[in-house]
């Protein structure tokens, strides 16, 4: 039938125009077995993945990674501040949060690299667009494309299966969003199986054959969803549970479907999810203690995970905020939206260790940190030597590579 | 005289669908007079009883249980505007049960969203304001002068009235020092939890607010952001783009903002505008919407005469939309977001559940009289209000029927159902 073989072409508005039977090569032939990494051609460079994990509404860069070094960080901060005596010690008088032990174990193993005071210039204050900045890498205007959606069409020559792209969530959100519809959203993997009877699921089947019209859209993704159904039902059962992650964690949940698709050899090369709501006004402290505990027993499981699925070396995790907050604390026990924040990186093929400057606590602007590394310094960084793809071409314009791989 | 096909777009924009015989009996009035009567609505809502949940019993504390009855609302209201801009508005001012933590609190708030939905806007701003789940969402909750807290400051602007452009980061510092002095009292329980003033914490100095200046409190920062041409024109386009397309109309956007600024805020002379607008029954527009899982659920629901239930609200919550829970402040984004891979299968499996919710006796007031497929067929489709079908979508449906309808009652009741649940599927019945 019509399964397995499908291109689609975009036409203006984003609206998905279903070509199909345009001779690509059947998904099934990307199913390989546990822990196979080279077995989806997309894979850009040999195999190597990419999955991010976004800390949605504005996480706390000060009390992420606390510089009990600096003065002013207790003036700022008298009922918030980390004290020097609970903070994870790094490197220059900086400290992670108290909670995050696994992280400190990563971070002197050389497995987690910091990038200090990341942002962009004139930050916008505003969560949504701030979120479309970091999605898209363009401050001027508003792309209806993602950075990474941008990187999957333009890689996406290749071949690539269904699976190759997938954001954990009801829907695919706008980093992943490209011209090419690549991504897909699973929410859950229990709900990836087209109930009733043959004669019923058939009929579903036919429906969603190829059309165009109005109908496109939704024959486009449900064909989409079909085949992702289907991929996943062939997918080699390759995961074996390697950790034990931690009960009523929503990061955890989503992880660990990460390692299953992972492991499962069906060709996922990029993966996206959200954790928490980091937007703290009022009664910060206990809130981000329990978010910062919750980040770091998930992370922990998902690394443990990963090394026990053989996928160690070929996964790259990014975790980043659209905003770190004020520097100074607000009357509610809370914080404001701010600018700059550390970005975390995780993996295997990193340096580890600190890059660039911690931001001053006394040279402000608007009350807020300034900006020390763009962002998109980072993912060019990432596009070129992790992704295997010449970078410009997705951010737009050229911007400076940083020494975060190793070589 | 209005024709079928309009009244069917209105019914399922301005509420959740009408079946065959509902849209029958407004055959002989014209557009006019069944857009008066949609707006014509109780001062003080519905009185509804909420569905039968056994097994636990029913439980206000409990999010499905909530979710359930407001589903039974949308199914069986006699005022299915007023339902629909009740969802308007909890996506508007999204506010979501696990900040809030009290579910009764998430109820009191849908109380006031319904009770103000088709009423003065800024009569709900300044309600709003301090309401107390909002009050804990946003964190005006214990705002004092002393150190104010910008969050609701700022998402009042940026999100619930003019949208960004008119203010800077001085007006958000101003409004917050205005808005300071509300706390919630979670000691004092009477239904709800009560909201309390403090002269003692409010900030009463003068303020400089988007070009004015005065001792500005809360109920002042409401009137004049209520009164913002910006706002007119905000709320315009968002109402436009929830009942009608995410591709803006300029000339009907136009006359909505002017609606509102003439009528000081009222929404039902917006949405009269709206709903009378030729643009609204534009070819563009009809069917070109992709339902919410609310939406899509409740109408099913209420086109099939089947009650609310828990198994309902965690279908649509799997669909991707948790009524009481936005994904953020924003709300829920729409349109082609809905259609994710698992959110799409759920789709397609909750066709499952109305099989099952529809039992194995037949039903009399559902097509199952049909003599031939193509009647039987034809038939379901009128139900769900589909037309037009695409030829795929109707040969697909007719190769499950077969060559013969069943002579035999209940054997021809299996095959109606099946065929319910694969039409709830069909791609023309994801859109609205």
């Amino acid at each position: 039938m019509f399964l397995g073989r499908r291109e689609f072409l975009t036409v203006a508005g984003g609206v998905l125009v279903g070509l199909g039977a345009l001779g690509g090569r059947a998904w099934g032939g990307a199913v390989g077995s546990a822990g196979a990494t080279g077995s989806s051609g997309a894979a850009g460079a040999a195999g190597k993945r990419l999955v991010v994990i976004y800390l949605a509404g504005g996480n706390d860069g000060l009390n992420t990674v606390a510089p009990y070094g600096m003065g002013p960080y207790y003036d700022l901060r008298p009922r918030l501040a980390i004290k020097e005596a609970e903070a994870l010690p790094l490197a220059g008088k900086l400290g992670l949060h108290p909670n995050l032990k696994a992280m400190k174990g990563f971070y002197d193993a050389g497995r987690l690299t910091i990038v200090q005071g990341v942002g962009y210039p004139n930050p916008d204050r505003s969560h949504f667009r701030s979120y479309d900045i970091w999605a898209t890498g363009q401050t001027k205007g508003v792309s209806p494309v993602g950075w990474l959606g941008r990187y999957l069409d333009l890689s996406a020559a290749a071949g690539a299966g269904p699976l190759r792209a997938v954001a954990v969530g009801a829907s695919v959100p706008k980093p992943l969003v490209g011209g090419s519809g690549a991504a897909v959203a699973i929410e859950s993997l229990n709900e990836m199986k087209l109930k009733g009877t043959p004669a019923a699921t058939a009929a579903i089947r036919e429906m969603y054959g190829l059309g165009s019209g109005p109908l496109a859209l939704v024959r486009g993704r449900g064909e989409a969803a079909l085949a992702a159904a289907d991929a996943l039902q062939r997918m080699a059962s390759g995961y074996k549970a390697g950790a034990s992650y931690p009960k009523g964690n929503p990061l955890g949940n989503s992880l660990q479907l990460i390692v299953k698709l992972l492991a499962g050899g069906g060709g996922t090369q990029v993966l996206f999810t959200t954790f928490g709501a980091f937007d703290e006004h009022a009664g910060e402290k206990a809130h981000h203690d329990n978010l910062m505990l919750q980040f770091d027993q998930a992370v922990a499981a998902y690394q443990q995970d990963l090394a026990a699925n053989g996928l160690g070396g070929s996964v790259l995790t990014l975790v980043y905020s659209e905003f770190g907050r004020r520097a100074k604390e607000n009357g509610s026990g809370g914080t404001d939206h701010g600018t700059a924040a550390p970005v975390f990186l995780l993996g295997d093929g990193l340096r580890g260790g600190l890059v660039g400057e911690h931001p001053s606590l006394t040279d402000l602007q608007d009350f807020d940190l300034k900006l020390g590394i763009d962002f998109r310094s980072i993912y060019a960084t990432l596009l070129a030597g992790w992704l295997g793809q010449e970078p410009d071409a997705v951010l737009g314009q050229r911007y400076e590579r940083l020494p975060l791989l190793k070589t | 005289m209005a024709e079928a096909a309009k009244l069917r777009h209105l019914f399922r924009r301005a509420g959740f669908g009408a079946r065959p015989v509902e849209i029958a009996a407004y055959r002989d009035q014209d557009l006019p007079a069944v857009v008066a009567d949609l707006l014509d609505v109780p001062a003080e809502p519905e009185t509804i009883a909420p569905p039968v949940l056994s097994k636990p019993e029913f439980n206000p504390e409990r999010l499905a249980d909530m979710q359930a009855i407001w589903l039974h609302r949308m199914a069986t209201t006699r005022y299915p505007l007023v339902e629909k801009m009740t969802l308007f508005w909890h996506g508007h001012f999204a506010t979501g049960i696990k900040k809030v933590g009290k579910a009764v609190l998430m109820q009191t708030q849908n109380d006031l969203l319904r009770r103000h939905s088709l009423g003065s806007f800024g009569a709900l701003l300044q309600a709003m304001g301090t309401d107390p789940a909002m009050l804990i969402w946003l964190d005006g909750n214990g705002s004092t002068r002393r150190a104010p807290n910008e969050n609701y400051a700022r998402e009042v602007m940026e999100l619930f009235t003019t949208g960004p452009g008119p203010y800077t980061e001085a007006d958000v510092k101003a409004a917050a020092r205005a808005l300071t002095g509300w706390r919630v009292d979670k000691d004092t329980f009477d239904g709800t939890f009560k909201v309390t003033f403090s002269a003692q914490a409010f900030d009463p100095g003068v303020k400089q607010f988007l070009g004015q200046s005065g001792k500005f409190t809360a109920a002042d920062i409401a009137g004049i952001l209520a009164r913002r041409p910006e706002t007119a024109k905000f709320l315009a386009a968002k109402l436009w783009r929830f009942f009608a397309s995410p591709v803006p109309d300029a000339a009907t956007v136009d006359a909505m903002a002017d609606a509102y600024l003439r009528s000081g805020g009222e929404i039902k002379e917006v949405l009269k505008t709206l709903f009378l607008a030729d643009a609204f029954y534009s070819d563009s527009v009809v069917n070109s919407q992709v339902k919410s899982p609310a939406e899509f659920v409740a109408g099913s629901l209420r086109l099939l005469g089947l009650p609310g239930s828990r198994e309902a609200a965690s279908l649509c919550t799997r669909m991707g939309q948790t009524l009481y829970d936005p994904p953020n402040v924003a709300g829920w984004q729409g349109g082609a977001a809905w259609l994710g891979a698992s959110s799409l299968l759920t789709r397609w499996n909750f066709g499952e559940a109305v099989r099952l919710w529809l039992g194995a006796v037949p039903r009399a007031d559902l097509p199952a009289t049909a003599a031939s497929p193509t009647e039987l067929v034809d038939a379901w489709l009128a139900q769900f209000g589909i037309n037009p079908v695409s030829h795929t979508t109707r040969e697909a449906l007719l190769k499950l029927v077969g060559d013969r309808v069943p002579a035999d009652g209940r054997a021809r009741w299996e095959v109606a159902r099946t065929l319910a649940r694969t039409v709830v599927a069909a791609p023309e019945y994801q859109f609205a």
